[in-house]
């Protein structure tokens, strides 16, 4: 750090930035120290990515400049940024599944011996920069098996590997686990401390406060504040990023709500003994006993990958349970299929909403009409859709769930994050239905899509809907559930009531560092 | 409420002016082809423009021209449109020539054994035999893929084989004309044959009848749930999965309508212009439709457009080859270069406005995940 440079490591002035109507920079500047971590804050669609692709040359602005280290960039050249040491982990990671760590590592800069690949010496360089992140690799397994914290870090030795001194991550922690985000930031210190810069975009106020020098506050295209992380707090963060006191106070409201949990009524949901088999026979899930309540939220904690994305088909009617029955109100649907349970009163928010949750190619209207095109008004006699009322409904959806888009033709890919999560959950709970299922709703999803959902998950359950919450956010579980289960390889392994429990110990329970206890 | 309108408004400009985007970039595979068709002229040392006007003419010159080209035109509608049919749902029917020769042998037959039914009738039994046979025939591949993620792409193709050389054996065996030494069915009943409608050129109301297809074809698309299904299941089968509709029922249903239209084909062919099954009489046919629906972007109005446009590639080559040197190969070289193109999206040069092709492998996941019991 005493590396002591005249020019900024990073600087924007003035970029600007539109896609057809949509202005997503305006007018930007941004100044970046050597050595520093900088956090850029904002909502959904405040221009955080954008700003960033452009720097890293993936996109070309349309006016305003980039300078690092003092020298001006060529703008829209990826290569000219990673020749000026730039690097982005993406959201998505850009690594190739099939390929090992290894071939993932050196993909594009080869260390060559003759005409063939010197794989001792890739190694070597690999190795040492294992050793510098202070972490291991399985340079030989393929990269869809290594672990999603471990393919961040593995993205982490591409860019040191490729020479990046500036590093830009988009949302790193949103596919982390709490102990792999503890373990992100020590590098990300480190790596500053040997003087890197790094660039952290996020959206949750805490992780910034706790890893940030400075952090920049974007706002609907514009970075309206840069402020010393030592000198402000999530609240003045939060009303800058919203920039609507209102809503502030909403989220505080929330935060701050006191809950008394309602008398136990009739079960909604039930899934009684279910042990689900893959093909080979492993079991999924193991005689899982698992009731929710009219007007209670039930919290599902636990890893990915631990039997919850089963637990929702099996709910929904994607699967059939080998051993054990399904039940709505009542009424066994094990047989039943996933229209038959849709009709009976099934609402599903998905963790995958682009894939599951809308069309995105599609226009919204078509999306919007999902649960309804089936039924008059939207059906007409002999199978007609009546293409007016189908618009007439999406229209009425956007305005009463105050979604910006440009008319009900426009694409839903034009959707910001935000906007289109309340497409889907709007869809979801616009007829009363009793059971919500609710797949890592604030994923991905800012400070006001975050409130917005759980308002929704909070209104529903007062008004008597059995709500199924399945999260690895486990604030969010915490702050909602009336219960607790945590999954752990298929069984459940810890069943609390609200206040029984909090976050250490329920992280214990999902990495299987604490042991079952009967449930 | 007044917000609203405007935004709306300014939603229609935009629209307006994306489709005339689109429109622009529909028609680039044709000027590249037509351009890099033109370099072979050159380079083989002719005079490129005088090939197309004389192309043209011969396609679009005077009421016979006119007619001969929509007669070219009319089975490549329909196998288009069969072929779009399925693409729109996501699944890549490249089977639609052998349904059209099972449906060209079942209309063959209906028109040679029922000689005394009365003419519409005869017409009406023969092109319902066509369509029966040719649903019945792409049931399989379908159910194979939307039950056990069969790749339709090979099963589709391999059937085509099996459906040519049984058709082809069928003429060679039981059914070979009395008197005729080529492998032949009997003539139709003069009451099966489908009328010129500009006699003496092979124009016929089957041209009619595609276009009623094409017509159906958008209705469907558009105006239906059922449309709203294909499309969903399309562009995001595992979201119309969790919207609760079967992709089974779906991408089986598709591939019916798609066998459906390819035996049509088969009929009108029959019916329309050669009288009688003729062992190997399609010149590929439904591969042809595979072009028409990829230059078409799987739309009605687009298959309309594509299939005139081979139409009149096809009858202005067979009758420039009468006047000029030029070859026949010509042709084939331009429609393959048309082939090509139409797959390279040159809207994808650009910002995205087309829907991407049929995304298989998205749906094969979500066949195996969500196909099996909804």
């Amino acid at each position: 750090m005493s590396v002591a440079s005249a020019a900024p490591h990073l600087e924007v002035q003035g970029l600007t930035k539109r896609f057809d109507a949509v202005v997503a920079n305006d007018g930007v500047g941004l100044t970046v120290p050597q050595g520093s971590i900088h956090a850029v804050v904002g909502e959904n669609g405040a221009g955080k990515t954008t700003l960033m692709r452009i720097v890293c040359g993936l996109e070309q602005a349309d006016a305003g400049s980039v300078l690092v280290n003092g020298q001006r960039t060529a703008s829209g050249s990826p290569q000219a940024a990673i020749a000026l040491g730039l690097g982005m982990v993406h959201q998505r990671f850009q690594l190739i599944s099939g390929l090992s760590a290894l071939e993932n590592l050196i993909l594009g800069r080869e260390p060559r011996r003759g005409v063939s690949i010197d794989r001792r010496e890739a190694r070597r360089q690999g190795q040492s920069l294992a050793e510098q992140l202070r972490t291991r690799m399985h340079w030989d397994q393929p990269v869809e098996r290594l672990s999603v914290g471990t393919r961040q870090r593995l993205e982490i030795m591409r860019l040191l590997y490729r020479d990046a001194r500036l590093l830009i991550f988009d949302e790193p922690t949103t596919v982390l686990t709490p102990g792999e985000v503890e373990d992100l930031f020590a590098i990300l210190r480190d790596l500053a401390a040997n003087g890197r810069t790094i660039v952290f975009i996020s959206h949750k106020l805490t992780e910034v406060l706790a890893i940030a020098d400075q952090v920049t506050v974007m706002r609907r295209g514009r970075a309206v504040a840069t402020l010393e992380a030592k000198e402000t707090n999530a609240g003045q963060l939060a009303s800058l990023m919203v920039g609507d006191p209102k809503l502030v106070e909403v989220l505080e409201a929330d935060r701050a709500e006191p809950r008394r949990t309602q008398d136990p009524r009739e079960p909604a949901l039930q899934l009684d003994g279910c042990t689900l088999r893959d093909t080979d026979g492993r079991s999924q899930l193991e005689g899982l006993n698992l009731r929710v309540d009219a007007g209670e939220i039930l919290g599902v904690a636990g890893v990915e990958g631990n039997g919850q994305r089963e637990l929702i088909d099996l709910a929904l009617g994607f699967r059939r349970p080998d051993e054990g029955r399904v039940l709505l109100g009542g009424r066994d649907l094990t047989r039943l299929g996933v229209r038959g349970r849709r009709r009976v009163g099934l609402a599903y928010i998905p963790e995958d909403r682009d894939q599951e949750g809308l069309d995105r190619s599609g226009p919204i209207y078509r999306s919007a009409i999902a649960l309804r095109y089936s039924r008059p008004p939207i059906r007409r006699a002999a199978g007609i859709m009546d293409g007016d009322s189908a618009r007439a409904y999406a229209a009425d959806l956007i305005e009463r769930d105050r979604i910006v888009a440009a008319g009900t033709e426009a694409p839903v890919r034009s959707l910001s994050g935000g906007n289109a999560q309340r497409l889907v959950v709007g869809r979801e709970l616009d007829e009363s239905r009793p059971v919500l299922i609710a797949a890592h709703p604030s994923r991905g999803v800012d400070v006001t899509g975050t409130a917005f959902i759980h308002e929704q998950l909070l209104r529903l359950r007062a008004a008597g809907t059995a709500v199924l919450l399945v999260s690895e956010e486990l604030a969010e579980l915490i702050r909602l559930s009336d219960r607790i289960l945590v999954l752990f390889e298929g069984r459940i392994v810890g069943a609390f009531k609200r206040g029984e429990v909090d976050i250490e110990r329920l992280g214990r329970l999902m990495t299987g560092a604490e042991a079952a206890r009967p449930a | 409420m007044s917000v609203h309108a405007g935004r709306a408004g300014a939603g229609t400009m935009l629209d307006a002016r994306g489709a005339a985007a689109s429109i622009g970039w529909a028609l680039a595979p044709f000027l590249v082809a037509l351009l890099a068709g033109a370099l072979v002229l050159v380079v083989t040392g002719r005079d490129a423009v005088a090939t197309y006007q004389l192309l043209a003419e011969q396609a679009f010159g005077g009421g016979t021209a006119i007619a001969n080209t929509l007669a070219q035109a009319t089975p490549v509608l329909f196998t288009g449109l069969a072929t779009a049919f399925a693409f729109r749902a996501g699944v890549f029917n490249v089977g639609v020539e052998g349904a059209l020769y099972l449906g060209a042998f079942g209309a063959a037959w209906v028109g040679f054994s029922f000689i005394g039914l009365p003419s519409p009738l005869l017409i009406g039994s023969a092109l319902l035999l066509a369509a029966l046979v040719g649903a019945a025939w792409s049931f399989i591949p379908g159910f194979l893929r939307a039950r056990w993620q069969v790749d339709e792409v090979v099963t589709t193709l391999m059937l085509n084989f099996v459906a040519i050389g049984f058709t082809s054996y069928l003429v060679n065996g039981p059914f070979l004309a009395v008197g005729t030494a080529n492998s032949m069915s009997p003539l139709v009943a003069p009451a099966a044959r489908l009328a010129s409608l500009a006699p003496p050129s092979q124009f016929s109301i089957g041209f009619l009848l595609a276009l009623a297809v094409a017509a159906a074809f958008w209705f469907v698309f558009s105006r239906t749930t059922l449309g709203y299904e294909l499309n969903l299941v399309g562009s995001s089968p595992r979201f119309a999965a969790t919207a609760g509709i079967s992709l089974l029922r779906v991408v089986v249903l598709a591939m019916i309508v798609s066998g459906l239209i390819a035996g049509l084909a088969g009929a009108v062919q029959v019916l329309g212009v050669n009288g009688r099954f003729i062992d190997h009489f399609s010149p590929g046919f439904g591969f042809t439709g595979i072009a028409v629906a990829l230059l078409g972007r799987n739309t009605a109005v687009g298959c309309v457009l594509a299939a005139l446009f081979f139409g009149a590639l096809s009858n202005g080559s067979a009758m420039m080859q009468l006047f000029s040197d030029i070859p026949l190969d010509l042709v084939n070289v331009l429609s393959g270069l048309v082939m090509i193109l139409a797959v390279v999206n040159f809207a994808g040069l650009r910002p995205r406005r087309f829907a991407p092709l049929p995304a298989v492998a998205e749906a094969d996941e979500a066949l195996r995940d969500r196909g099996g019991p909804a």
